[in-house]
Parts: structure tokens; C-alpha cells; sequence
């Protein structure tokens, strides 16, 4: 991301839909051929960020710049962008053949030419003898494929994606993810990719750009944004965590350690920047605590504590706990589906590492040190 | 479908059979009938009616001028509709629902009344006339009425609201995002029209066509009252045929003439959609 220059730059976007702000200030560069998500809710303003890049809404502040060429002016049909739209937006009055042809068609590219270039985008995406058919003739699957290689075909800069999956089914999707992926490893085609679906940011991405209420949150690797949320909103949109409010009682070179709100010592990966009785928030992934019989051995974490067992659940990959501390509070529990359950209403031990408590502090601060 | 689903349309199709099938049918046997001056009908079979609604070159002439006024009726509401329609079915502004019924506030006058607005603007001394004399643009009195102009005038008028409503619906069935997906494409805001919005919303170009053609060549009223007691169309001459003159089986020629002039067209236009349809 260092050396060559971003495929495309935003730079303090802003835009307010009538007293709404949509997008307040978002600034992000994507290296060329990287995969970048846009992630947040509905509403986050991740949608618009992605029609000022294409032309289709005027920002009111700001630039988007694309392979060091300022765009924010130049009208939607001379950016040489691609879109997937989550409605896929095929054209129903022309053949599966004459929507990907559309754009080429626009470049007055030659007949001759053009045929063996959308025969090659229909190949791409699996679609090769379908090219006579009508959209509707299509399964959803089929006719977002068409979609993508309608985008594809006119070899745009960059592609943007608006939540292109979130109209297929389940098993659609996650077929379908893989070979999006797959297509964005082979073209090496710069894309930004605007979902609400955490598992799909996380599992496509090269960088993930969390996004909540018109602004960034955190911009990072999927695992970064993941094992390191920057903010109490990152922690709590990806993934599943407990929350346990407390105040840091020491902070020293070996470790923070963290007095929760009722009473238990937590202890937490050493970090700089925290002040004695400083309120943090500590952020314990379900699949982070491990649930262990009484009287287990083995090297004990220093967050070693007495639970019961409350509520128990088998959802194939994971067991599902709910248990209770001495303290009365619940946390939320997600071990391994291979391991053997332990029952509803048993006592029980629950261990977590220093390194999988993720400290918290003011809204907007990043965690100083890396654990 | 099963029985009960019949069932539902048995109201429409009583009415349809008592209202349009019945009185359609006995027009047949009547148009057969010689008539004579001062007798009447008289039994017999003859098929000069129709000869002469075929031949004659007074009939020839209402049965052209009024498909004429048709479709030039026609054309000339899709080409003010269309603007006036894309505006409503696409604008965000809070005025929307004010300016459609706007666009309906004809339709809730008394057409009568609207019939005579055109007179009182269209006449020898009226109001366009008085303008474009005042402003030089004409230095003799433009005949504005009792002629092809005139119909065409006050017909394009009445029958805009019933092309606007329709295409509105056409139009806001295009989904915007697919107009996007053409602009991202490379395609100008004019190659997404014609490329795009234009051919999506056929289906509401081709009814609203039908519907404003078939109560153009139907209209009598407007017809009438603008056109005089000479500048005769087919609804107007059906009228006199069996109001006047009392020439029931010429009327029922003509009648039956008009009725299968608007039934193939609309049988056509369907054909066309179902071929558009397959091809979209």
C-alpha cells in the first residue's frame, strides 16, 4: 500500500441529505487491486459513500480522486467505474448478452471486437451458453453474475459493490462469495465492497473500513478490526462480546489489571496510556472464554473464575453457554461444536487470557500498545 | 382457475354481455335492413350501408379524419404527457402530490363546460385570436374552430390527464437503480433514456396510447360542440344517423364500422405488446 499510488482516494467527503447528515467526514485511500469493505448498519452512510464514488450523489465537501486524477466533478458516464447494485439492475428488455455488451457498446467498441470480449465475461462467470436468455429467464444467482460481469466487461478502475450478495439466499451467498473473491484474485481489479453483513467484510477483505453514523470508525485488516476494535461500536459490530465496565487498578510493563463493577480482578495484556481508576470498557469475545469443568487443571489463566452453567445450546459449529459469575453476571459463552457439552445447571470454571480482554477506553481512542 | 375464481367474474361479464355484447349484436341484423325515407326500416337484406360507408367519398373522408384526429390526438398527448409524467414519477419534491392532481383537475370539470372554455378561447373573436392579432403575429383572424385544429385543440386537452396517470405508473416502474447501472455504464442522461427508460416504459407508452386513441375516435361531446354541425367525425355522423335523419341501419353500419375499427386496434397493440413482451 506504500509504494504505488492509491487506485482511489477519498478525501474528507461530506454530504447531508436535508437536515440529515449522511456522511460527516470520511477520508480513506484504496491501493490498487485491493479488496476494501465498507462496513457498518444501515444508515451508516456507507451506501452514499459509494454513489459520491460513482458519480450518482454530489457531495457537498470534499474530493474523491481516482489514480491521482480529482473526479468529484466529472460526470457519472466519463468515470470508467464499474456498480453492482444489491437489485443487480440488469436491463429486462435485452438479452443476458446485450446488458453485458451495454458498456462496451457506450466505448463504441467494434463488433467484431466486442463479441469475443463479452463471450469472455460470460465464461468468467460461469454464464458462457446463457447469453441468449433473458434477466428474468435467470435464477438470482444468475442474474447477479450477469451483473458482475456487466461491470466487469468494460474493465473498469475500480469496481464498487453495493451490497451485491444481500439479496441471495444463504448457501447463494457463501457460494457466491467465494467466487467473487476468487475473480478479484484473478482480474486483480481494485474493489470496494459496502456491506452490513460483519462475516462477509471479514471474510473478503484486504482491509475492512467500519463505518458508523457518517463516519470511520477504524480502517484495518479484518483480523485488526477484529482482535483490536478501536472503539466500543467496532467491538461491538463484529463479532459477539460481553461487555463488563470497571476501573484500571494497575498498569504495569506485565499487564493492566482491572477491577469490574462488582467486584472481580480482571486482568488484562499490558498497555500504555491508562491512569489508575481510569474507567474502561473490557470487551471478552464469546469465543475467546473457554469453559472448563471443576477442578480442572492445566496451567490457569489468571482470569480463572467459578460459573454456573444457565442456559446451554448446540448450534452445530459451537455450544452455546450462557453462564453466571459469583458476582450474578452473565456472560455469553461460544466453545468448540466438537467438544463434549457440559450441562445446564452445573458448576463449572471459565478461563479467558490477559491478551483477549480488549480495553476500551473514551469513544474514538485507539488501544495504544498491541498486546 | 378454479370454479370459484369464475365465480368473482361473473358481475363484469353479466354487464360486459348486457351492456356491449347485446346491443352490439342487434346492431348486425338492423345494418342489413334497407330503410326508406318516410317509411322507415323495411324487411329485406341489403348490404349498400356498408357499400356506401366503404365508397362513398363523404364517409371515406369522416372515417380518415377521424383516425386521423386519433392519432395525432394521440402522439400529441404522449408528447406533452410524457415530460409532464417523467417529471411526477421521479421528482422527490413535497409539491408531487399537489401537481398530480393538478394534472386530474380537468377530469373533475364538467366536460361540457370545459367544451365551452375552448370555444369562448378558440373563437372567430376569442381570446388567441384577440393575443396574436394584438402581438402582429397575424394579421386576419387564425380559424381556430369548427375544423381539424380546433378538435385537435380541445381533444389533446381533455384526454391528457388519462396519458399522464398512466405513464406516471409506466414510468415509476422503472427502477432508478437500473437507469444508475446505464449511466455508470458510459451511457449519457439522453442514451439512458432512449436505451433504457424509453423501451421500459413501453408497456405504459402502448396503453396509454390505446386508451387516449380509442376515446378520441369515440368522443362525442367535444367533438360536437367544437366541431360544429358540419366538421363531422364518426361518434358525430353515428348520431345524426340515428337522431336526425332516423337512418337506423346506416347508423348501425357506421357503429358497427367504429367497433371494429377500435376492437382490431386494441386485438393489434396486444399482439404488438405480447411480441415486445417475448423480445423483453
Amino acid at each position: 500500500m506504500n509504494g504505488a499510488a492509491p487506485a482511489l482516494s477519498l478525501r474528507r467527503l461530506r454530504k447531508a441529505f436535508g437536515a440529515v447528515t449522511a456522511v460527516a467526514d470520511v477520508s480513506l485511500d484504496a491501493a490498487p487491486g485491493e479488496f476494501l469493505s465498507l462496513l457498518g448498519p444501515s444508515g451508516c452512510g456507507k451506501s452514499t459513500v459509494l454513489r459520491m464514488v460513482a458519480g450518482l450523489v454530489e457531495p457537498d465537501g470534499g474530493q474523491v480522486v481516482l489514480a491521482g486524477e480529482d473526479i468529484t466533478r466529472v460526470p457519472v458516464h466519463r468515470r470508467e467505474l464499474g456498480l453492482v447494485f444489491q437489485s443487480y439492475a440488469l436491463f429486462p428488455h435485452m438479452t443476458v448478452f446485450e446488458n453485458v455488451a451495454f458498456g462496451l457498446r457506450r466505448r463504441r467498441v467494434a463488433e467484431g471486437a466486442l463479441r469475443p470480449r463479452v463471450e469472455r465475461m460470460l465464461d468468467l462467470v460461469r454464464l458462457g451458453p446463457l447469453g441468449a436468455r433473458h434477466p428474468r429467464e435467470l435464477s438470482g444467482g444468475q442474474q447477479q453474475r450477469v451483473a458482475l460481469a456487466r461491470a466487469l466487461a468494460t474493465e473498469p478502475r475500480v469496481l464498487l459493490l453495493d451490497e451485491p450478495l444481500s439479496n441471495l439466499d444463504a448457501l447463494l451467498r457463501d457460494e457466491m462469495r467465494v467466487e467473487l473473491k476468487r475473480l478479484q484474485e484473478r482480474l486483480a481489479t481494485t474493489m470496494i465492497f459496502v456491506t452490513h453483513d460483519q462475516a462477509e467484510a471479514l471474510a473478503l477483505s484486504d482491509r475492512v473500513v467500519v463505518m458508523e453514523a457518517g463516519r470511520v470508525e477504524q480502517i484495518g485488516p479484518p483480523e485488526e478490526v477484529y482482535r483490536r476494535p478501536a472503539t466500543p461500536f467496532v467491538a461491538r459490530f463484529l463479532g459477539r462480546a460481553n461487555f463488563l465496565p470497571g476501573a484500571v487498578a494497575a498498569s504495569e510493563a506485565t499487564g493492566v489489571v482491572v477491577h469490574a463493577d462488582g467486584g472481580l480482578a480482571i486482568r488484562a495484556g499490558a498497555r500504555d496510556g491508562l491512569a489508575v481508576g481510569q474507567r474502561v470498557q473490557m470487551a471478552i469475545r464469546q469465543e475467546s472464554i473457554r469453559v472448563l469443568k471443576p477442578g480442572a487443571g492445566g496451567d490457569a489463566s489468571p482470569n480463572r473464575f467459578p460459573a454456573t452453567i444457565v442456559f446451554h445450546a448446540f448450534a452445530g459449529q459451537a455450544h452455546h453457554y450462557v453462564v453466571q459469575l459469583g458476582d450474578g453476571r452473565e456472560l455469553e459463552v461460544a466453545t468448540p461444536g466438537a467438544e463434549p457439552p457440559l450441562a445446564r445447571g452445573l458448576p463449572a470454571l471459565v478461563e479467558w487470557t490477559p491478551e483477549d480482554v480488549i480495553l476500551l477506553t473514551e469513544r474514538g481512542s485507539r488501544p495504544a500498545a498491541e498486546p | 382457475m378454479s370454479r370459484r375464481g369464475w365465480g368473482l367474474l361473473a358481475p363484469s361479464l353479466l354487464l360486459l354481455l348486457v351492456g356491449f355484447v347485446a346491443p352490439v349484436g342487434m346492431l348486425v341484423p338492423t345494418s342489413v335492413h334497407p330503410y326508406v325515407p318516410l317509411v322507415g326500416i323495411t324487411r329485406g337484406f341489403t348490404a349498400r350501408h356498408y357499400l356506401k360507408l366503404l365508397t362513398d367519398l363523404y364517409y371515406l373522408e369522416i372515417i380518415g379524419r377521424t383516425l386521423a384526429l386519433g392519432l395525432v390526438v394521440t402522439l400529441a398527448t404522449l408528447l406533452i404527457g410524457y415530460p409532464v409524467a417523467f417529471f411526477l414519477a421521479r421528482t422527490r419534491s413535497r409539491w408531487r402530490n399537489w401537481l398530480t392532481i393538478l394534472v386530474v383537475f380537468p377530469l373533475l370539470l364538467n366536460l361540457v363546460v370545459r367544451t365551452f372554455g375552448w370555444i369562448a378561447l378558440l373563437a372567430q373573436n376569442g381570446l388567441v385570436n384577440q393575443v396574436l392579432l394584438g402581438l402582429g403575429l397575424v394579421s386576419a383572424p387564425v380559424k381556430l374552430i369548427f375544423n381539424f385544429a380546433g378538435l385537435l385543440i380541445g381533444m389533446t386537452h381533455i384526454f391528457l390527464p388519462f396519458m399522464v396517470l398512466i405513464l406516471i405508473g409506466a414510468i415509476q416502474n422503472v427502477p432508478p437503480d437500473v437507469e444508475d447501472a446505464a449511466r455508470v455504464l458510459g451511457a449519457s442522461w439522453g442514451t439512458t433514456f432512449a436505451r433504457v427508460t424509453l423501451p421500459m416504459s413501453a408497456p405504459g407508452i402502448l396503453s396509454g396510447s390505446i386508451l387516449v386513441f380509442v376515446l378520441t375516435i369515440s368522443a362525442l361531446v367535444t367533438p360536437r360542440l367544437l366541431g360544429g354541425p358540419t366538421y363531422q367525425v364518426m361518434s358525430t355522423l353515428i348520431y345524426d344517423e340515428f337522431l336526425q335523419r332516423l337512418n337506423w341501419p346506416a347508423g348501425s353500419a357506421q357503429a358497427l364500422l367504429l367497433t371494429v375499427i377500435v376492437l382490431a386496434l386494441v386485438l393489434l397493440s396486444g399482439a404488438l405488446a405480447r411480441r415486445a413482451g417475448a423480445r423483453a
